[in-house]
Parts: structure tokens; C-alpha cells; sequence
């Protein structure tokens, strides 16, 4: 048996590790997705006033500060028993929608794209955004920064700090909007709208236009049956920050959903000894081990789950690109894990029309920031999508609102089971007895999880490594007998 | 006083896992002095291309951060170049771009960008630890690692004036 070591893998934040076992005949015999670093957050949380966690949580990781920030200012709400007034919660979602715009932006073209746009196989030296640039226009290039920067300019006016964000406290936001900054957003968010449909546009030329990639997409290694997590509004639209959590299985049809507070009679988590990041899964169905279909208990939590789960998006232009989407790929649900990258930017343009409609809000400028608080609950959920999955915050708490336990589970945590699965269908398919495994194989082994766009450093809690990648090809005995360095 | 619009002092590291947010403490200590007024000084969690946004239209980049190499004595403070760095704990970004793709990017996209970015980098004990101290081994050399750096930069940006730009 031959073993191969990705370690740690690249264009993800955090590290994590990727161990194939390969048979004396070549074939893939397992594939192990490994996170080495220890998980600590929650006991740091331990002994601290309930309202500074929101503070604290921002700084683990400058990837997504803002879901947590807004996970945890609503466990804050629930721990106090309030209910942010109206001008409140659309400031918050107002400032999570530019988080998502941040990211998802960073996403596609940092991440995304140069696999799609320069080429899966393409060599690595030009596998990367400054490849994307080339083949797009400098332009482009120009535009991701500055809407990426307005959407900055956002959060840092709404959150008092663009990554250190201390907006939120119980039962509301520490300040408000005045008209002239209200304009400013308007046109902002203006801005955002075109340079999405310009991004789905590009994708839809150079991806979709694309014979091979579509094929890729469609019949690649890269399709697994699971069931689909996403919060969903009354109306059954895709909502990110406020709404239930809705699960549909692999066939589409509802299994559950559930309030923020009842996620812990829907969700288990499950421990393996050979990595310190949990296998959340669902309680109803059991854990049945790493295997797709309708009887596993192994669920994703992704842009494209969360279409899956709903009844369609809540604004025009992207209900029309969602459309596009399933008819394309032939209906609801969609399991094609690359279609992660198309689900994506539907959740961008989604996100940069809500936040022109919150921005022309009228009650956006109000003035009543804060339920007062009146009572303490004791605990508290608050759940939000993140950019890389539901985000759920629990804390308990004392009588004097001092946190005595948290959990956490995060965004990546979700597919966790699902991203060591495509994985190891990816390498199954990809690496062929008795062939050299390239670079370009090795990089398409990683498209798998690439897609999920995980963050392990909110999900265990680290800081990224080195950027490096080892592949160590080890025989039977676990005896190095090949080692490719990618640095 | 140093007297630059053109110079930003840029300070890495989350302040909450012991030392990692060193270099983000000293560049919030050197702010505070009289000294540093005339020159912009900002932190960032972040590497990769959010670098990119603060460096950029400035003509000068120095940029403090940890460093783990387990090849120095603790608080050893190493001085590179953009051009002679090795990495640090947070230059680059495994969620979107490199130190040098990062650079490459901005002259890719005609940025004015620093003709001269220094690195400071200060060897560390510990930076995946949830703290909001720095590691007894680094406190104790705290205020003259600040010191020393304060002496360089101050030096860097006032003799002689002309070759700095």
C-alpha cells in the first residue's frame, strides 16, 4: 500500500492535511482529510461577560469575523431574552451583507477562478489571481479590489472596525446611520449589483462556455447525493442571517427544520481519533459512516445546499440567475459539488441586492438602536449562514450573564464528512493505477475541497502554517518511498 | 518627529493568541508616540492581498509581525526586504494570495506601490495559545524590543532624507 501526503493543502485558510492510501495496485484504497491543530475556542470563553464575546470572537480569524460577530450578538440577545428592534436587525444584516459581498468576491477570483479560468492542469506558477488577471483584464482586476474595499468601507462604518467588529451588543447596535452615510451605501451597494452580474457573466462565458469545464461540473469526479442544510425565511427564500434552519434530503424533500434553539435535538456531532475537527451529522438519520445517499446522516452546509434547501431568493435578479442555475443542471437538488462556485455567486448578487433594498429602507436610519435589557434567560442560540456554512453559537450562562459553557459549531464544521467524501471520490477517480500522479491530478484532487471554501481556522481554531504543500507517497509499511515539495 | 505622509507602519497578528499580535502591540505602542504623528499606522489580522490595501499609494511599507522559525533566540529581531524576507506568521494569506503574488498583483494592476518595503520580523514562543499576553520569554524583552525598532525606523527615515525615497 502506497501512501500520499497533501500536507498542508493550499488556497484554504487554516491547515489541514490530506493522507491517500493508495492499494500495492495503484488504486485508491482510503483517502483521510486531516485537521491537526487543537480546537480551543470555547473554553476561552469560559468565564468571560456573555456581551464581550462578540468582540472576542471577531479576532480568531480575519476570514468571516463578521458571522461570528453576528452568530454570537444574537446568542447574546437570546442569553438576555430580547428582540433587537427593527432598525437594529436590518443594520445588522445591512453590515452582513457587505461581509458576504467581501467574501464571496475574494472567493471566485482569488480561489475560484484559477482553476476555471487559467485551467485545472494549467501550471501552478499561473494558477493563481494573478493568472485570473491575465486572462480577464486588468480591469478586472482593478474592480475586485475596489468592490471589495467598498464593501470594507461597510462594514468598517457599520461595525466601528472592518475586521475588529463592535457593533453588536444585547438587544441591538451600538450606533446608527445618518442619511449622508446612508447615500453612500446606496450607491455602494449600486455598485455591487453590476460588478456581480459582471462576475456571473464571466463565469458563464469562460465556465459554462467552456465544453470541458461543463463537462467537469456535470460528469466529474466531483458529485456527491447528500442532504442539503440552508436557513430559509417565511417565504421559503434564502435568507443569511435571520430565519430556520431547513434540511432537505437527496432527493429534496424536507426533513426538518428547526429553530436556533432546537438545533442540539437535530445535530450530532461525532469524534474520530484521527483528527481534532467534530463530524457534525444528523440525528434523525444516524451516523452510517462516510457514504452518500438518502440513509447517511452526512449533510452539507454550502452556498449550494443552501439553494437546494429553499424555495428560491428573496430578491429579483438573483431568483432569476437561481433559475438559470437548477435548469441548467437539471433540476432540484443539485449535487454536483463544483456547481458550489455557480451557487456562490447567486448568493453574491443575492447579497448585493439585499443590501441596496436595506439601504433604501426607511427604517434603516432610525433611531431606537437597543431593546433594553430587562431579564437574563441564562442561554442562548444564534445561528446565521456564514459564507462556508450555518453558523451556530451556544452559551450558558450565570445569573449575572458570565458564560459557564459554549459551543460552537462552524461553517466548515458542517462538511467536515462531506469534504473528506469528495475527496476521496475525487483521488478515486483521478489517480489511475500505475500512472504518475501530476501536479495537475494533485490539483484537481483539491478542487474537491476547494470548492467547499473551508476555513479551518475558525473551525479548530488555529492560524494558518506555512504556505507549503508536501505530497509524500509512502509504501505498505509507511516507508517514504517519493516525496514532491510544492515550495 | 518623523514627518511622512508616504510612510505606513503596518503591524500583523491578532492581539489574543499571546504572541502572535505582536507586531500588532508594537505598532499600536509606537502610535502612541509623539515621534511617529506624521506617518500612518494601522494593524490587520490578515495577510495576502488586505496588505495590498494598506501599502498601497504609500512610498515606504514597514511591516512588523511575528516570526516561528525555532532557529533564533526569543525576541530576536530580524530585519528583511521585500526582496530578501522569508516568510512570517501572517505576510501571506492561504485564503487568497501570497506576500509576492500580492505585490505582483498590485503592480499587475498599475497600483503605486512602495518602492521600499521593510519587514521586521521578531522570533516568538507562542501564537496558536488563546492569550491576551505576550509569552513570559517575550514580555520580559518587551520595551526594548520596542526600543530597538523605534531606534531603526527612527533612523531609516531621517539620515540622510534623500535616500530614503
Amino acid at each position: 500500500m502506497k501512501r500520499i501526503t497533501i500536507d498542508p493543502i493550499t488556497r484554504l485558510e487554516g491547515h489541514g492535511k490530506i493522507e491517500i492510501f493508495l492499494k500495492d495496485n495503484g488504486e485508491v484504497e482510503n483517502v483521510y482529510f486531516q485537521v491537526p491543530e487543537l480546537r480551543g475556542f470555547e473554553k476561552f470563553c469560559e468565564g468571560r461577560p456573555v456581551e464581550e464575546l462578540a468582540q472576542i470572537v471577531t479576532k480568531i480569524c480575519g476570514v468571516c469575523p463578521g458571522c461570528h460577530h453576528m452568530a454570537s450578538g444574537k446568542a447574546a440577545d437570546a442569553v438576555y431574552g430580547v428582540e433587537p428592534p427593527p432598525t437594529a436587525k436590518k443594520l445588522r444584516e445591512l453590515f452582513y451583507m457587505a461581509h458576504f459581498v467581501h467574501s464571496h468576491i475574494a472567493h471566485f477570483y482569488a480561489l475560484a477562478a484559477p482553476d476555471f479560468v487559467v485551467g485545472p492542469d494549467a501550471p501552478a506558477s499561473q494558477r493563481n489571481i494573478l493568472g485570473v488577471i491575465n486572462k480577464v483584464g486588468v480591469e478586472i482586476g482593478t474592480e475586485v479590489i475596489k468592490q471589495r474595499r467598498r464593501a470594507q468601507e461597510i462594514q468598517a462604518l457599520l461595525g466601528g472596525h472592518q475586521t475588529h467588529v463592535v457593533m453588536n451588543i444585547p438587544g441591538g447596535v451600538r450606533k446608527g446611520l445618518n442619511e449622508i452615510q446612508r447615500d453612500d451605501i446606496v450607491d455602494k451597494a449600486k455598485g455591487f449589483i453590476e460588478f456581480a452580474k459582471f462576475t456571473i457573466n464571466v463565469f458563464e462565458e469562460m465556465v459554462l462556455g467552456n465544453s470541458n469545464y461543463l463537462d467537469l461540473i456535470l460528469n466529474g469526479p466531483y458529485s456527491l447525493k447528500l442532504h442539503s442544510m440552508g436557513m430559509v425565511d417565511r417565504e421559503e427564500k434564502v435568507n443569511f442571517y435571520e430565519g430556520n434552519v431547513k434540511v432537505v434530503d437527496t432527493y429534496g424533500a424536507e426533513l426538518f427544520r428547526y429553530t436556533p434553539n432546537k438545533y442540539l435535538d437535530y445535530i450530532e456531532e461525532r469524534v474520530e481519533k484521527w483528527t481534532y475537527l467534530k463530524f457534525p451529522y444528523l440525528k434523525t438519520k444516524g451516523w452510517n459512516g462516510f457514504v452518500d445517499g438518502n440513509d447517511s446522516g452526512v449533510y452539507h452546509a454550502t452556498p449550494l445546499s443552501r439553494l437546494n434547501a429553499a424555495n428560491g431568493m428573496a430578491t429579483p435578479l438573483a431568483q432569476i440567475e437561481y433559475d438559470k442555475m437548477f435548469k441548467t443542471l437539471g433540476g432540484k437538488p443539485v449535487h454536483n459539488t463544483l456547481a458550489m462556485h455557480w451557487a456562490r455567486l447567486v448568493e453574491l448578487l443575492y447579497a448585493s441586492e439585499r443590501a441596496l433594498e436595506l439601504a433604501t429602507d426607511d427604517e434603516i436610519t432610525g433611531d431606537e438602536l437597543r431593546t433594553p435589557l430587562t431579564k437574563i434567560v441564562g442561554e442562548g442560540v444564534g445561528i446565521v449562514e456564514a459564507q462556508r456554512g450555518t453558523l451556530t453559537h451556544h452559551y450558558w450562562t450565570d445569573s449575572k450573564g458570565i458564560v459557564t459553557k459554549a459551543n460552537l459549531i462552524v461553517g466548515t464544521t458542517n462538511n467536515h464528512a462531506a469534504i473528506c467524501m469528495s475527496l476521496k471520490k475525487a483521488a478515486e477517480n483521478l489517480i489511475m493505477k500505475g500512472e504518475d500522479v501530476s501536479d495537475g491530478i494533485l490539483n484537481m484532487i483539491e478542487m474537491a475541497f476547494r470548492a467547499y471554501d473551508p476555513c479551518f481556522s475558525c473551525a479548530t481554531h488555529s492560524l494558518p502554517g506555512e504556505m507549503k504543500l508536501v505530497v509524500e507517497f509512502k509504501n505498505n509499511e509507511g516507508k517514504l518511498i517519493r516525496k514532491v515539495s510544492r515550495y | 518627529m518623523l514627518e511622512s505622509s508616504n510612510i505606513i507602519l503596518l503591524g500583523l497578528g491578532s492581539e489574543i493568541l499571546t504572541d502572535d499580535g505582536l507586531g500588532s502591540k508594537i505598532v499600536n505602542l509606537l502610535k502612541e508616540n509623539p515621534e511617529f504623528q506624521g506617518i500612518s499606522c494601522n494593524t490587520s489580522l490578515m495577510g495576502g492581498l488586505e496588505i495590498l490595501e494598506f501599502i498601497k499609494d504609500f512610498n515606504h511599507a514597514v511591516i512588523i509581525d511575528a516570526i516561528k522559525t525555532g532557529q533564533n533566540p526569543i525576541g530576536t529581531v530580524l530585519y528583511f526586504t521585500s526582496e530578501n524576507y522569508i516568510e512570517t506568521t501572517h505576510l501571506s494569506s492561504i485564503h487568497d494570495a501570497d506576500f509576492q503574488t500580492m505585490l505582483s498583483f498590485g503592480h499587475q494592476l498599475y497600483y503605486k506601490m512602495p518602492e521600499k518595503i521593510d519587514i521586521i520580523a521578531i522570533e516568538v514562543l507562542e501564537i496558536y495559545e488563546f492569550s491576551d499576553t505576550l509569552s513570559p520569554e517575550l514580555e520580559e524583552q518587551f520595551s526594548t524590543i520596542v526600543e530597538n525598532i523605534r531606534k531603526w525606523i527612527i533612523q531609516r527615515f531621517t539620515i540622510p532624507k534623500e535616500e530614503i525615497f
